[in-house]
């Protein structure tokens, strides 16, 4: 049998993001209270360290880059929120998969 | 907090709990909020062409997050999300443009200001007389005991919609909606997308009861869908509105740091009520929205 690799493991991990599940798999995976809180907390402390870094490093570089290209700005600004949402989840969600995986 | 992009001062908790509580209104009702984040930066005294911008740009983040939580739940009818795009992305640069003209002469703030009190104020009335309605005809008996929910007051118009027969026509399984014109849920697109380049933010609150009553979606499948075309509409709209120049990427990254884990719990909260109580809960929420703008354009913050 092949063996799986890590490409494997992480489009596993892509298709099971965005996989329709039925009602009783819906029921399966929720997360029980704690697990969500957990899975709140990892999110907000990493949505703060984003912003923080952003701030920190790019404001300016934003600034002058609002000033000179906005063509450059217009896709850099929806990268950058974008990622806040959608790569800060999926990286939420493995956190939580490894966190899990090492209390069972 | 300094902002430099737009040149304002503004506290990063005030964006953060603006952000938070829209972000929770947005996952439990599938709308981006805007009717609440477009007023709420208004106030702070951010004139109203990166009210608009930055309103679009702090939901792209919220909104995939949310429509994916809603896609996985089967709550998103793709073929007709995806045939409601292009008409998003048409309706949301017209309204992009409207902006750029009315900046010409300086009317941004008290034509937009004007338009979203009248819209606002409109779908708070339309949406509290039809779920009220339908929560009361859910009361009839024969239909508790067959255990069904009723049709919402409004039925018979989706009705005459889908009775309108001009090629091609669009089987709609997910949505079970067995034939309706391609061009009217372009019409419904387009006109939802307008007002979301117009007046900021995703125009869930005009597209989530379009698809309701004027197409015929079920509540469910309508809120999952609305929140994949806001996806859409705010993406497009960011990038249209920052080529512009109407957009504070760092104001939108804070508003959505709230905004980001409100939605996580919005739509956690779907799970716990039905489609007429979800409607009827959404129907004063408009006229908060409303309030703030009266008070953003009697007391001349739109004028800093």
């Amino acid at each position: 049998m092949k063996k799986k690799t890590a490409w494997d493991e992480i489009k596993a991990f892509a298709i099971e993001l965005v996989k329709k599940k039925t009602k009783a798999q819906q029921i399966d995976s929720a997360p029980s209270g704690k697990q969500f809180a957990l899975e709140i907390g990892i999110y907000v402390g990493l949505l703060l360290c984003y912003f923080f870094l952003v701030l920190s490093f790019l404001s300016n570089w934003l600034k002058n880059l609002f000033d000179q290209n906005k063509l450059i700005y217009a896709l850099v600004a929806w990268a950058l929120v974008a990622g806040q949402g959608v790569v800060l989840e999926i990286v939420a969600v493995a956190l939580l998969k490894v966190i899990k995986s090492k209390t069972d | 907090m300094d902002f430099p992009i737009s040149g304002q001062h503004i506290s990063p908790i005030y964006l953060a709990a603006v952000g938070f509580i829209v972000g929770i209104f947005g996952g439990f009702f599938g709308v981006g909020g805007s009717f609440l984040a477009g007023p709420g930066l208004f106030v702070t005294g951010l004139p109203m062409n990166f009210v608009v911008g930055t309103d679009l740009a702090h939901i792209v983040g919220k909104s995939l997050v949310a429509s994916r939580e809603h896609l996985v739940r089967g709550n998103v009818d793709m073929k007709l999300a995806l045939i409601m795009a292009g008409g998003t992305m048409i309706g949301t640069e017209a309204g992009a443009q409207v902006i750029q003209y009315l900046k010409q002469f300086k009317m941004v703030n008290i034509v937009v200001g004007v338009v979203f009190i009248g819209v606002l104020i409109l779908i708070s009335a339309f949406m509290a007389w039809e779920s009220w309605a339908t929560i009361k005809r859910s009361h009839v008996a024969e239909l508790r005991l067959k255990g069904k929910t009723a049709p919402p007051a409004v039925s018979r118009f989706h009705e005459k919609i889908q009775r309108f027969r001009l090629w091609p026509m669009i089987d709609l399984a997910e949505s079970g909606i067995k034939n309706i014109s391609f061009w009217m849920i372009l019409i419904v697109a387009v006109v939802a997308g307008f007002l979301a380049g117009f007046l900021g933010g995703g125009a869930g609150y005009l597209r989530m009861p379009l698809l309701v009553y004027a197409l015929g979606v079920p509540t469910k499948v309508a809120v999952g869908t609305d929140l994949f075309e806001v996806a859409v509409s705010a993406s497009y709209g960011t990038l249209s509105h920052a080529i512009k120049g109407n957009v504070d990427i760092l104001i939108a990254l804070v508003m959505h740091t709230g905004a980001a884990v409100g939605a996580q719990i919005g739509v956690k909260l779907t799970d716990f009520f039905r489609g007429p109580k979800i409607r009827l809960a959404f129907s004063p929420l408009p006229l908060i929205g409303a309030a703030l703008i009266v008070y953003g354009l009697l007391t001349g913050h739109q004028m800093k």
